[in-house]
C-alpha cells in the first residue's frame, strides 16, 4: 500500500516561494478583468463596403413596401444591394442605442425623433443639406420636415403624419348625427364635439349618457376616443388650439400647469369620466384592438388621430369618413409627427444612402403613401394637381380628405415638441405618468387638475435643458 | 581582454514530486476558465460601469468626467429614483414575505401523508417552469378588468371587482400576488427542510403532551430557520432585480406606481441612452443589495438555529 503524504507535504513549495507567481497571476488576471472593457471598444468590425443596411420599424406591410423599394433601388446600375432589418419598435431605441454603442450603426436607418437630434449633433449623422447640390428633390421638401440640431445641420422625417378626425359613417347615419366637417373654417367648437359624441353614446338598454339610469359599466358604443396620453399628437393639437403649450420657448420650463392647458386637459379627461362618451384608459386596455377595428365593430364612433389608420380603415371594409381636428378657440389646427431617418457618418457609401432615402420618400416608387400609410414630405405633392392625386386620388381616400388633410398641413399645423426640446423623449417620459391620475379619474375637476399639474410641472422642470434651433421658416 | 563567465547564481529549487506538481499545474488550468470568465465578464464591465458612473456618457452625445455628479444628481433632482427605489422596497416587502409564507404552508401539506402527494408536487412546481414572460402575459390576461379570470369570479360571487394593475393602488399588491404564484421553488427547498427535521423531537413533544401547535412552534420552525433564511436571501436578491412583470405587464405604470429600479436602469440605459447615468444608478442597487444582504447576514445571528452550531 502507498502510504499517503503527510499534510503539509514538503514537496510543495513553501508559502514564501509560492509568492512571486501568485503576485504574477493576480497580476495578469487583474490586467484581464481591465482589458476586458478595453478590448470591447477596440472591437469594431469594417462597415460592409459592398451592400447598405437599412434598420426601419413597422408592420409586415411597410416591411413588403421597403423591400420592394429596395430591390428595385438595386437593380439599376452601380447601386448597391440593400439588407434590410425590421426591428419591432418596443424595442428599436434599445437596439438603437447598442448599435451607436459599439459603434456598428447601419448605413440607414429610422430614428426616434429626440435620438436623431442627439446624434445629429452628437456628429454620428450625415446631413442631408450636404447634398442638395447633388439631389435636387431635397429642396422640395417642406420645411415642417427638415428639423435643425445646429445653424447648418438636419435631420429629415421619414414621413409626415398629420391628426383628423376619423368615423364611422354608418353609426353617424344610425344616430342622425352631423358628420364632421371637412374644412378647417368649419371645425367643431369643443363643445359641438361632446354634443355629437352624446348622440353616438349608448349603453346596452340604449340610454344616452344624459338619460337617467345610463350605465357606464355597460357602454354598447362610444362617441369618441378620447386622446388621453401623452405624448399624443392630437391632445398637442387641442393645447395649441387653444393657445396652450407643454413647454416654453427656451424648452426650461414645463407649462403644462397654465390655466389654458388645465382646460384642455381637463376638457378630454371630461369626455371620459364627465360626460362618459369616451372609454377610459382602463377600459381600453381590454378591448382596444385599434381605431380601425374599434370603429368597424361599432365600439367607438369615431377618433382624433392619424393619417396611417387609413391603411387599416382601407382593409376593415367599412364606409369610413374623416374631417378636421375640433377646435377650443378660433383656428382648429393639427399636428405633424413621424419619426426622422439618418444616415450616418460611418457608411462607406453616404450618397447612396441619401439617393435610397429620396426614392423612399418617393410616392411614385414607394406604395405606403397611396396605401395610406404615410404622407409626402415634397411639397410638390401637395401644390402639384398631377401630383396630388398620384398618391392621394385612390378608392381609399375618403371624400373631403384634401380639405382635412392637405389644406390643414399647408397652413393650420404645428409641430410635436420632441425635435425641438432637448432630449425630447427623456422629457415626455417624465410628463406621461403624470397625467395618468388625471386620465384614470382620480384626479377630477378644474382645480385639482391644476393644482395636481403645478406638481407635475415642477417635477419635469429639472429634465428640461433646453432647445434645438428645429423647424425654420414654415 | 578576456571575460570570464561566471556561472550564474542557480536559483535553488526544491525539488517538487511529479504528481503535485501536475495536480497544481491542472487545477490552476482547470479553474482558469472559470476564474477568467468571472474577471473578464463580471469584475471587468463593473470596473467600467463604475467609470462610465463617472461620467455624463449619453450614446450619441459628448463624453466628460463630471466625478459624484450622478451620484449627486440622483438625490437632489431625480424625483424617480426616489419613486423607483420606494417602489422596489414595498414590493420586496410585500412579495418575499407573502411567497415564503405560502412556499412553507405548501411544504408543510405536501409533507403529509396525503395520495397522490407526487402530483400535487408537480403541479406546485409547474408555475415554475413557466417563463417568466409568458407567465406575465397569462396575467395581464388575469388581471384584466373586464374579462380576466380574478374580475369574473368577483362578479360571479357578487363581490365588488378591482382595476388590479390598472390602479395605481393595486398595481403593486397585483404583482406581488402574482409573484406568490412562483413559491413553487421555494416550497421545494421548505419540502426538503421538513424532511430533515428529525423525528425523535416530534415524539419529544408528543411525550409532553404537545399538540400540532407546539409541534409547528418548538419543533419545526426553529428546525426550518436555515431553510427559511436561504429563501430569504434569495427572495430578497430576486426581487430588488424585479424587471419582466414591469417591462411585460405595465410599463412602469400607472403614474410610475410599478416603476422596478430595474426597470428605471433598463430605460435610463437604453431608451434614454443615458449610459453615465444608468452605471451610476446600477452601483447604488449594488450597494443597497451588499447592505440588505448584510443586514439579513447579521439579524440571522438572533434567528436561525443551527443544531451542529452553538445554537442561538
Amino acid at each position: 500500500m502507498v502510504p499517503l503524504p503527510p499534510l503539509g507535504n514538503p514537496t510543495h513549495p513553501p508559502p514564501g516561494r509560492a509568492g512571486p507567481g501568485r503576485r504574477a497571476l493576480l497580476r495578469g488576471l487583474g490586467a484581464a478583468a481591465l482589458a476586458a472593457p478595453l478590448a470591447s471598444c477596440g472591437f469594431v468590425p469594417a462597415s460592409r463596403d459592398d451592400r447598405l443596411s437599412f434598420m426601419f420599424w413597422g408592420s409586415t406591410q411597410e416591411e413588403a413596401s421597403v423591400n420592394e423599394v429596395s430591390r428595385r433601388y438595386s437593380e439599376r446600375p452601380d447601386r448597391l444591394a440593400i439588407d434590410t432589418e425590421l426591428v419591432s419598435y418596443n424595442g428599436y431605441a434599445t437596439k438603437m442605442h447598442t448599435l451607436v454603442a459599439a459603434r456598428q450603426e447601419p448605413d440607414i436607418a429610422y430614428a426616434p425623433q429626440d435620438m436623431a437630434m442627439r446624434l445629429g449633433e452628437g456628429g454620428y449623422l450625415v446631413n442631408f443639406l450636404d447634398y442638395r447640390d447633388r439631389f435636387e428633390a431635397l429642396d422640395d421638401f417642406l420645411p415642417q420636415t427638415i428639423h435643425y440640431w445646429d445653424d447648418e445641420g438636419a435631420v429629415f422625417q421619414t414621413a409626415i403624419e398629420t391628426m383628423v378626425t376619423w368615423y364611422n359613417a354608418d353609426l353617424f347615419e344610425t344616430a342622425g348625427a352631423p358628420l364632421p366637417p371637412t374644412r378647417t373654417e368649419d371645425a367643431w367648437t369643443w363643445d359641438e364635439l361632446v354634443a355629437t359624441a352624446e348622440r353616438l353614446t349608448f349603453d346596452v338598454e340604449g340610454r344616452r349618457p344624459s338619460e337617467r339610469g345610463f350605465d357606464a359599466e355597460r357602454v354598447e358604443q362610444y362617441g369618441l376616443m378620447a386622446p388621453a396620453w401623452w405624448f399624443s399628437p392630437a391632445l398637442y393639437a387641442l393645447l395649441r388650439s387653444n393657445d396652450a403649450d407643454a413647454f416654453d420657448e427656451d424648452g426650461t420650463r414645463c407649462v403644462i400647469d397654465s390655466d389654458a392647458a388645465v382646460e384642455v386637459i381637463s376638457a378630454v379627461a371630461d369626455l371620459i369620466h364627465e360626460h362618459r362618451v369616451a372609454p377610459s384608459p382602463t377600459q381600453l386596455a381590454t378591448f382596444n384592438n385599434g381605431l380601425a377595428l374599434m370603429m368597424r365593430s361599432g365600439k367607438i364612433a369615431m377618433g382624433l388621430d392619424g393619417y396611417w389608420h387609413l391603411l387599416d380603415l382601407a382593409a376593415a371594409d367599412f364606409p369610413y369618413g374623416v374631417g378636421v381636428m375640433p377646435r377650443f378657440q378660433d383656428e382648429a389646427l393639427t399636428c405633424v409627427t413621424s419619426g426622422a431617418t439618418c444616415v450616418f457618418n460611418r457608411s462607406l457609401h453616404p450618397e447612396q444612402a441619401v439617393e435610397f432615402y429620396l426614392e423612399m420618400a418617393d410616392p411614385e416608387r414607394c406604395t405606403l403613401y397611396a396605401d395610406g400609410l404615410w404622407m409626402p414630405l415634397r411639397r410638390s405633392y401637395y401644390t402639384d394637381p398631377r401630383l396630388l392625386a398620384s398618391w392621394c386620388d385612390t378608392e381609399i381616400h375618403p371624400a373631403g380628405f384634401v380639405d382635412s388633410f392637405v389644406e390643414p398641413l399647408l397652413h393650420h399645423a404645428v409641430q410635436e415638441p420632441v425635435y425641438r426640446v432637448r432630449e425630447g423623449g427623456l422629457v415626455n417620459s417624465r410628463l406621461t405618468p403624470g397625467l395618468d391620475p388625471i386620465w384614470l379619474g382620480e384626479v377630477r375637476g378644474r382645480d385639482a387638475v391644476a393644482r395636481h399639474l403645478r406638481g407635475v410641472a415642477d417635477r419635469v422642470d429639472s429634465y428640461l435643458t433646453g432647445v434645438y434651433p428645429d423647424v425654420r421658416g414654415t | 581582454m578576456s571575460t570570464v563567465s561566471t556561472p550564474r547564481p542557480r536559483r535553488t529549487r526544491r525539488p517538487t514530486g511529479g504528481l503535485a506538481r501536475m495536480e497544481q499545474r491542472w487545477g490552476v488550468l482547470l479553474a482558469l476558465p472559470v476564474v477568467l470568465g468571472f474577471l473578464v465578464f463580471t469584475i471587468g464591465p463593473m470596473l467600467a460601469s463604475f467609470v462610465i458612473s463617472l461620467t455624463d456618457w449619453t450614446i450619441g452625445g459628448e463624453v466628460n468626467w463630471v466625478g459624484l455628479d450622478n451620484y449627486r444628481q440622483m438625490f437632489g433632482d431625480d424625483a424617480l429614483f426616489g419613486t423607483s427605489l420606494r417602489v422596489t422596497l414595498s414590493y420586496t416587502l410585500m412579495a418575499v414575505p407573502l411567497t415564503l409564507a405560502v412556499g412553507f404552508g405548501v411544504a408543510m401539506l405536501l409533507n403529509r401523508d396525503v395520495r397522490g402527494r407526487g402530483l400535487f408536487r408537480v403541479l406546485y412546481y409547474l408555475p415554475v417552469l413557466v417563463p417568466s414572460v409568458a407567465s406575465a402575459v397569462l396575467w395581464t390576461w388575469v388581471y384584466n378588468p373586464e374579462f380576466g379570470l380574478l374580475n369574473q369570479l368577483l362578479r360571479g360571487a357578487g363581490l365588488p371587482t378591482s382595476r388590479w394593475i390598472y390602479d395605481a393602488d393595486t398595481a403593486l399588491p397585483s404583482l406581488a400576488i402574482m409573484a406568490a404564484w412562483g413559491f413553487g421553488n421555494a416550497a421545494v427547498i421548505f419540502l426538503a427542510g421538513l424532511q430533515g427535521v428529525p423525528r425523535h423531537l416530534y415524539e419529544a413533544i408528543e411525550m409532553d403532551g404537545g399538540g400540532p401547535w407546539a409541534r409547528f412552534r418548538y419543533v419545526t420552525l426553529p428546525m426550518m430557520t436555515p431553510t427559511i433564511f436561504y429563501n430569504l436571501v434569495m427572495g430578497l436578491i430576486a426581487t430588488f432585480q424585479v424587471f419582466n412583470e414591469a417591462y411585460v405587464m405595465t410599463q412602469g405604470g400607472p403614474d410610475n406606481a410599478t416603476l422596478f429600479y430595474n426597470f428605471y436602469l433598463y430605460r435610463t440605459a437604453f431608451t434614454e441612452g443615458r449610459l453615465g447615468y444608468a452605471s451610476a444608478l446600477a452601483w447604488v442597487l449594488f450597494v443597497v443589495m451588499v447592505a440588505v444582504t448584510a443586514l439579513v447576514f447579521r439579524s440571522a445571528r438572533r434567528w436561525v438555529y443551527y443544531e451542529t452550531g452553538d445554537g442561538r
